[in-house]
């Protein structure tokens, strides 16, 4: 074959990367070695791609990854969320700001799912399968029917939603839950809690799917939210997502941010979680592909030490399957929605009255209330009457707007104190000492949400008072009475004696009855607890644990305290299963204070009980998923004192004004 | 790759932490400009993220990856252009960046300064190469990529790749005698 120097010449690079035929290669060969002019050539182009083969290897700067994964995080939440696919190519690119339907009902629905599988808990504890799964409750409890409740019923029709989306719920075991730790699937793993495989996924009970996993990306622990609504109502939403989770969260920070030609004003929350709620947060997120959530869905599975968590999540998993719970919880909350309906009407019409009516309609509504349903009423006839009693004895009362910050569990803006602290503003005159001192730690106690009208005692002379009030007194004397057993150190309740229950109230008949009944109801409950504390006990004392040894019956306590009071106020099971999810809602300070001072008292010196515990004591929540108190404290130690550090990131798109961070509508407070 | 299909991001991470040098490589060689390229590789990864869904395994995900990154680096030039004029026409960066790799590589400052000499005068000469013939020797000459998977990157047939190689290094041999010579 004879080629020309110039067809050589082209295809002297391609044989020297060797991309020639071998044929054509020889050609070339046997031309070079004759040619000297073209033996040059190939000899500088091999000398030129030696040169550029041989530049040093420029590595990829440090933090590069991470500024790519904070800009993918970035694209991902400012991203159209209609987008079919992926993100969008530039957040600048998008079109007008479209109004989209509120993030946070779909949240809610979620965290009312949450209660349910706490509600859930409550049924199995009947059963008598597992009661320490559930948790120890506090005095609190008493309080938050009246809060954090109504604003939950007020969305009662999300009930039947809710509970339509558990028949597509599939459960996968801890094992698998384990396995997602190799990628993102430690997201849905954390929980165990999975979709059908091309099923709606939830979809039923949280509303219209969005298919964008991309849209769960993992930062720590910051849970990162876009909301297309204005600030104060997401704002506003927060705070009752807050309170729906029993969280206490605080606003840090609000800033405006810009990308593009569009501006967001990115409020940064900071809150604590205990055990239980960093599990009804990880169901939360678990499930938040179905949520404008743009990132977090790994937020608590990723890191070892939160596995704990995800276990006891997985401990409630089981039951959501399981059609005939659903029936039985469809009914309770059906129980209950009847039963708020008609407490909260008589709580509208209280408010609306003269003072000098109260008793009356006390009397009345007493009659109304048994007519209507009997002893499903007494737990909102004890209510009233503890308003009624509060005004006949003086107790200081709380302003409504501070309690409702207060039932907030603290920290928003504006009522940026945690729950303790913001009792100690509430009552006034050395009254929150001598609460500290009988063991009231609950704010709910200390705030029966009293409305204005209601300030009896003191608006109005003690005289007219007693004049008008006669027949209410009895009733508010025994509300007195009950309210003191409710403040009791947990574990050390005093039974009232019967007879003094009984005296002259209109009621006392039929809650007496009551309390026989839910006595026999919670018996075995308190049994069971003791068996496990014992057990449990015996088993600290085998390790060494004198810690876990001395947080048991400050645990137990405020289980038992609270079988107690349930007792006492003829609050059943099902009532139980209403209020349960929101107990957490004490802060940790008041924890460890509660714990201090029940050792300083039991004169167990030199122990420090809340180092290393993260001020989470609920050991009953560890001890529900089989794990030991000690492996809880563990989990928190890891994470500090405070227990679980949570951030949350809402980006709230600005419309067709500047708002400044500082001032205007952006830096309202909450209403 | 399959997990990160699934949105499962955390697998998307560990694909950035296993090619963002080779990446890097590229884009630096292609634009001779460290924040240049570190922009130009944010954007790749991000746009393979968001095409990650169009990627279906018939080829191999590094030249699927640089074909975006080549995109990249092609706009990005386009766009740096103007910027470039009214700056240094130096690459302090560069230099700064190349001293310090050599300095720690070589056994003499005779021979660092003449390694370092070469290297800004071998990323110039490849810097001022017509984009296309660039990507083509780039892609072959530092990347080591055969003329098939250039075909692949740059969508172009072989032979337009062959010919691109031969073309770009004739040019790069009359930038270089100096460095040939030595």
């Amino acid at each position: 074959m004879k080629i020309s120097c110039e067809e050589i010449r082209e295809n002297l690079s391609a044989w020297l990367d060797g991309e020639l035929s071998p044929e054509m290669a020889a050609v070339i060969e046997n031309h070079v070695a004759e040619c000297q002019s073209c033996k040059a050539l190939a000899s500088d182009l091999r000398a030129v791609s030696g040169l550029l083969s041989n530049l040093p290897h420029r590595g990829a700067p440090s933090g590069l990854s991470e500024d790519i994964v904070g800009r993918l995080e970035r694209r991902v939440l400012l991203a159209d969320l209609d987008e079919p696919q992926g993100i969008a190519p530039h957040v600048t690119d998008r079109g007008l700001a479209r109004r989209r339907p509120s993030l946070w009902p779909r949240v809610v629905a979620v965290a009312a799912c949450v209660a349910l599988i706490a509600g859930i808990a409550a049924l199995q504890m009947r059963g008598g399968e597992d009661v320490r799964s559930v948790g120890g409750g506090g005095g609190e409890l008493a309080g938050l029917e009246q809060g954090q409740g109504q604003e939950r019923y007020a969305e009662a029709g999300r009930h039947e939603e809710m509970v339509n989306g558990l028949d597509e719920l599939t459960v996968a075991g801890a094992g698998e839950a384990a396995d997602g730790a190799a990628g993102a699937g430690g997201a849905l793993g954390g929980t165990g809690l999975r979709g059908v495989d091309g099923g709606p996924d939830l979809a039923g009970a949280f509303g219209s799917a969005l298919p964008h996993d991309e849209r769960r990306l993992l930062r720590g622990n910051t849970l990162v939210v876009r909301s297309e609504t204005d600030l104060e109502e997401s704002h506003e939403e927060l705070k009752n997502v807050a309170g729906q989770l029993s969280m206490r969260l605080k606003m840090v920070e609000r800033r405006v941010v810009r990308d593009g030609d569009e501006e967001y004003v990115v409020s940064t929350y900071n809150g604590v979680a205990n055990g239980e709620q960093v599990a009804a947060l990880n169901f939360y997120i678990a499930n938040s592909t179905n949520l404008d959530v743009a990132e977090g869905s790994g937020l608590f599975a990723a890191a070892p030490q939160n596995q704990q968590m995800s276990r006891i999540a997985n401990s409630y998993a089981p039951e959501l399957s399981q059609k005939v719970q659903r029936e039985a919880t469809l009914q309770q909350l059906g129980r209950i929605d009847d039963r708020y309906a008609t407490r909260q009407g008589f709580s509208q019409r209280l408010r609306q009255m003269e003072p000098a009516d109260i008793a009356t309609t006390g009397r009345e509504n007493q009659a109304e209330l048994q007519q209507s349903g009997a002893a499903e009423g007494a737990l909102g006839d004890v209510a009233s009457a503890n308003e009624i009693g509060r005004a006949q004895v003086g107790l200081p009362r709380v302003a409504p707007a501070a309690k409702e910050d207060a039932d907030m569990a603290g920290g928003m803006p504006g009522a940026p104190l945690a729950a303790d602290d913001m009792r100690e503003q509430l009552v006034p005159g050395g009254a929150a000492a001598a609460v500290e001192e009988e063991g009231r730690s609950s704010v709910a106690a200390e705030a029966p949400g009293a409305p204005e009208p209601l300030r009896l005692a003191e608006n109005q002379p003690a005289t007219a008072a007693e004049e008008k009030l006669d027949d209410g007194r009895d009733i508010a004397s025994e509300a007195g009475r009950l309210q003191v057993a409710q403040a009791e150190v947990p574990g050390s309740m005093e039974v009232p004696a019967e007879a003094d229950l009984q005296r002259g109230s209109a009621m006392s008949g039929s809650l007496a009855e009551r309390r026989q009944a839910m006595a026999h109801e919670w018996a075995p409950m308190r049994e069971r607890f003791e068996q496990n504390d014992m057990a449990e006990d015996a088993g600290a004392r085998a390790a060494g644990d004198e810690q876990g040894r001395l947080m048991r019956p400050w645990a137990d306590g405020l289980v038992d305290g609270w079988c107690g009071r349930q007792t006492e106020a003829g609050v059943g099971l099902d009532h139980y299963m209403d209020l349960m999810p929101l107990h957490g809602r004490l802060s940790m300070e008041a924890r460890i204070r509660r714990l201090s001072a029940l050792v300083a008292q039991r004169g167990e010196p030199g122990v420090d009980v809340t180092a290393g515990t993260g001020g989470n004591v609920d050991g009953a929540a560890a001890a529900g998923a089989g794990e030991s108190l000690e492996s809880v404290r563990a989990v928190d130690a890891v994470e500090g004192e405070a227990g679980l550090s949570v951030e949350i990131q809402v980006y709230n798109r600005m419309r067709d004004r500047r708002v400044d961070p500082g001032q205007g509508p952006a830096a309202s407070e909450p209403r | 790759m399959e997990l990160c299909r699934n949105g499962q991001n955390h697998a998307f991470q560990a694909l950035v932490e296993r090619y963002q040098d080779r990446v890097f490589n590229l884009a630096y060689r292609m634009v001779n400009h460290e924040e240049d390229a570190r922009d130009m590789v944010q954007e790749t990864f991000l746009k393979a993220y968001e095409h990650l869904g169009r990627f279906r395994g018939e080829s191999a995900f590094y030249t699927w990856l640089f074909r975006i990154a080549m995109n990249e680096a092609l706009n990005h030039r386009r766009s740096r252009q103007r910027l470039r004029l009214v700056q240094s026409t130096d690459d302090p960066e560069g230099v700064s960046a190349a001293q310090s790799q050599a300095g720690s590589l070589v056994d003499s400052p005779q021979r660092s300064l003449e390694s370092l000499e070469t290297e800004q005068l071998v990323a110039r000469a490849i810097s001022e190469l017509d984009p296309e013939h660039r990507a083509a020797v780039v892609l072959r000459d530092i990347e080591g990529l055969d003329y098939g998977e250039i075909s692949a990157v740059l969508s172009v047939p072989p032979g337009t790749v062959k010919s691109r190689i031969h073309r770009g290094r004739l040019v790069l041999k009359e930038k270089l005698q100096r460095a040939l010579v030595q």
